[in-house]
């Protein structure tokens, strides 16, 4: 689980992650970009993600197809409402 | 409560809130949402890090449960705007145009390729085509045409006072044991609670899930008005799922999109509602 986590990723890329979520057998993140250096965060950013393994490690890819990715933003934007 | 939503239909629902195309932007909404074509440039990234060594600044934090340290930090109360302007109401507008059931149910199409009907097979015995299935409306005021299932049969609603015929879609070999559901009049339940051509708000039903989901999530929202139930479908095990449809703001049947319930539910969330003198 990496909700409420900073990821980095291998590029240097750092995100803070609102939430995780699985859904039919594949599994999302939504984050957004952050700084811990600078203790900056990007609050006009989310960053969707589809979490995959490969290797025994986990990687962050895109989602390919705008329909998915559009629905399952706000699936996601829902969850977060109802949770918090 | 456990519920299936209902698919296919739901697209013309979410026509509605395609304002919230991802690959556009929430800018006048203050977000700005991606997931490619982005300067992290890699297709897949590996996670080398998960941050969790900053004195416990960052992680295992709710909005209720927020440390002094977490709130002194730039991203900590940036975590907190984020958080407040997704709860905010120009997004809540953009994002729950419709019922999240709704949403589910336009999911659970796109990653599975399912039917709504092979869903509540697999929900209830894990292999489809075991279900018998009733399509015709309980309620007279229901537009059938809204209904159009090619794999279901014609079946009339006999327990709510319509002509009845079971037709099974698949005779069913392996039926598994379940408890018994107790014997309850259902039909003057129904006949009180709900009028011919009467819509009902089933708002009361805040929360569901959805067997594909592997954490049970809130279906139903305050959008859940203006609901008809037009059909059920029977599952092999006795349970009897309920059909609702939400019109859009132009009266469009099922314009917002459709999802299931169990009978039992819907009875009690509506007799609820009517008992409050709240039912429409």
């Amino acid at each position: 689980m990496y909700k409420d986590s900073i990821v980095t990723l291998d590029n240097g890329f750092e995100m803070y992650i609102l939430d995780d979520m699985e859904f039919a057998s594949r599994r999302f993140i939504l984050g957004s970009p952050v700084d811990t250096a600078k203790d900056e965060i990007n609050e006009e950013e989310l960053v969707l993600k589809e979490v995959v393994q490969e290797d025994g490690t986990d990687k962050f890819i895109s989602i390919d197809k705008p329909e998915e990715a559009d629905s399952f933003l706000k699936l996601m934007l829902m969850k977060i409402r109802n949770e918090e | 409560m456990s519920c299936v939503p209902g698919v296919g239909v739901i697209r013309t629902g979410l026509a509605a809130v395609k304002t919230v195309q991802f690959t556009s932007k929430l800018v006048n909404k203050g977000i700005n949402a991606w997931t490619n074509k982005h300067p992290d440039g890699k297709v897949a990234n590996v996670v080398n890090k998960i941050n969790n060594s900053k004195a416990g600044q960052f992680v295992e934090r709710t909005s209720t449960n927020i440390g002094n340290a977490w709130n002194n930090s730039a991203i900590g109360r940036g975590v907190n705007n984020i958080k407040a302007k997704l709860k905010s109401t120009p997004i809540k507008y953009a994002v729950n145009g419709v019922a999240l059931g709704y949403l589910t149910g336009n999911m659970v199409e796109l990653f599975t390729g399912k039917t709504v009907l092979q869903n509540i097979a697999d929900k209830v015995h894990h292999e489809p085509q075991i279900i018998e299935e009733n399509t015709q409306g309980f309620i007279n005021g229901a537009k059938q045409e809204v209904v159009d299932t090619p794999t279901q049969s014609t079946q009339a609603f006999s327990d709510y006072g319509l002509s009845s015929t079971h037709v099974p879609v698949q005779p069913t070999a392996t039926v598994p044991d379940v408890p018994t559901v107790p014997e309850v009049p259902t039909s003057t339940v129904v006949e009180q609670a709900i009028k011919s051509g009467q819509t009902v708000d089933i708002s009361s039903l805040h929360y569901g899930g959805v067997s594909s989901v592997s954490n049970p999530i809130a279906l139903n929202t305050a959008a859940g008005q203006h609901v008809l139930f037009d059909q059920a479908v029977v599952l092999k095990n006795g349970q009897e799922m309920w059909h609702m449809a939400q019109a859009d703001a132009a009266g469009n049947l099922i314009g917002k999109g459709y999802a299931w319930f169990p009978k039992e539910q819907v009875i009690e969330a509506v007799q609820g509602l009517s008992q409050t003198g709240i039912t429409r």
